[in-house]
């Protein structure tokens, strides 16, 4: 695996297949908690490091978990995955724990995470698993961050709990309620969806020139 | 010769999974282990701070709490009931309760009484609600608005406190509020030890 690789596989779950404005899995909780943009890192980096363990678990075991058990053998694994980030975070940041309150058990159910590991976790080595682990988690987090950032801004005013504006701004209400979380979510997947076009579009019209360049070289020596 | 293949078979694959689950509660046991005491720790912590943020007691090298007994037919959410003293002085009284009803289950409440069994001041220690909706009766204006200084006579007669768009919220929050208040009142009918 060499560095080319490794930064496919971010810019795969930063960009390309962000998990959530591109896959768009994990909404229920995403759309719940980024009311903040520290809940929205709380979050992510729980996601993330339930996504590294458990990938890396199932990467190892990936010979050894029987076929016909293997959703349930990565739901064990994912749980206890769980149930550990929790139990540290209760511990070391009793905080956030409190902050993501149900949302932080309710990551078993998380789709990314149930996703990776039957997509990528169970077919590849352990190095390869733990980078897309953190990849997927990056990507993860820096959407909850952007949808936590704008919600918070224009619906309270606010970021990181610190006042931005006056008393004179009056806040968008409705952002930090949930048709204000699917109105945010909808933009950014369709911002998300436009840039990919256009940077699609751009490589395409630079493959095309490429191309044409190429057949007037060739065809340069003969009209001489 | 078919039923020892079938077991055979079953066995191969139940017995990885009951490996997996091995190795899984055997990895949260030994995070258990190192986190159970810092979470108690930390339970403790919150316990004391709260109790002096609730109190308005600047440090709580001098305080004392000590644990009564209710009797058995106090309501199921009224979680423990403390006497604090602050210089061996009787300041007032602390009720753990749960409030029942909440938009993702229930909420705990600590709420501080003093002698008379006024309501000097709330602090939810443990609730699930939705972050930025549910949780917004949880603070110190909406306390001080509906319930801080109030008896349970005040309150009874006091426009029901509420929050549109947190009323289950509401709703736990004041039944968590009244179990409190009628703890301390069968406390105070009590002869075993409440209040006098």
């Amino acid at each position: 695996m060499n560095a080319k690789d490794i930064l496919l596989q971010f810019k795969n779950g930063l960009f390309d297949r962000n998990p959530l404005l591109v896959q768009v899995l994990g909404v229920c909780a995403s759309l719940a908690i980024t009311t903040t943009v520290s809940n929205s890192l709380y979050m992510g980096l729980a996601v993330t490091a339930v996504l590294v363990c458990s990938n890396l678990l199932i990467s190892l075991l990936r010979r050894f978990i029987p076929e016909q058990v293997r959703i349930a053998a990565y739901i064990v694994i994912i749980s206890g995955f769980v149930t550990i980030v929790e139990m540290v975070m209760n511990a070391y940041m009793p905080s956030a724990a409190a902050k993501l309150g149900i949302f932080l058990p309710l990551i078993v159910v998380n789709c990314i995470i149930l996703g990776r590991a039957e997509a990528f976790a169970s077919k590849n080595t352990p190095l390869p698993s733990i980078i897309d682990g953190f990849a997927m988690g990056a990507g993860f987090t820096i959407a909850l961050l952007l949808l936590g950032a704008i919600r918070e801004i224009l619906g309270s005013g606010s970021f990181f709990g610190i006042q931005l504006f006056g008393q004179s701004y009056t806040p968008i209400g409705i952002l930090t309620s949930p048709p204000g979380a699917f109105m945010t979510l909808g933009c950014l997947i369709a911002l998300i969806q436009y840039l990919k076009d256009r940077l699609q579009s751009k490589t395409k019209a630079s493959a095309d020139q490429t191309h044409k360049d190429v057949k007037n070289k060739e065809v340069e020596p003969n009209d001489l | 010769m078919n039923v020892k293949k079938n077991i055979a078979e079953t066995v191969k694959i139940v017995l990885p999974l009951f490996l997996i689950c091995t190795l899984m509660v055997f990895l949260i046991a030994i995070c258990n282990a190192v986190t159970s005491p810092v979470i108690e720790r930390n339970k403790q912590k919150t316990f004391d701070r709260s109790i002096a943020t609730l109190f308005s007691i600047a440090s709580t090298e001098k305080l004392k709490v000590e644990k009564l007994s209710f009797p058995s037919n106090a309501p199921a959410t009224l979680i423990s009931a403390h006497r604090i003293y602050n210089e061996d002085l009787p300041i007032g009284y602390l009720m753990e309760v749960d409030g029942i009803g909440a938009y993702s289950g229930k909420i705990r409440m600590l709420v501080a009484l003093d002698c008379s069994g006024r309501i000097i001041d709330l602090l939810c220690s443990e609730q699930s609600e939705t972050p930025g909706k549910g949780d917004r009766v949880l603070n110190a204006q909406f306390y001080s608005e509906h319930y801080i200084g109030k008896s349970s006579q005040e309150i009874s007669v006091s426009p029901y406190p509420a929050l549109s768009g947190s009323t289950k919220t509401s709703d736990a929050l004041y039944s968590a509020v009244n179990t409190a208040l009628e703890g301390y009142a069968l406390l105070s009918n009590d002869a075993t030890g409440g209040p006098s």
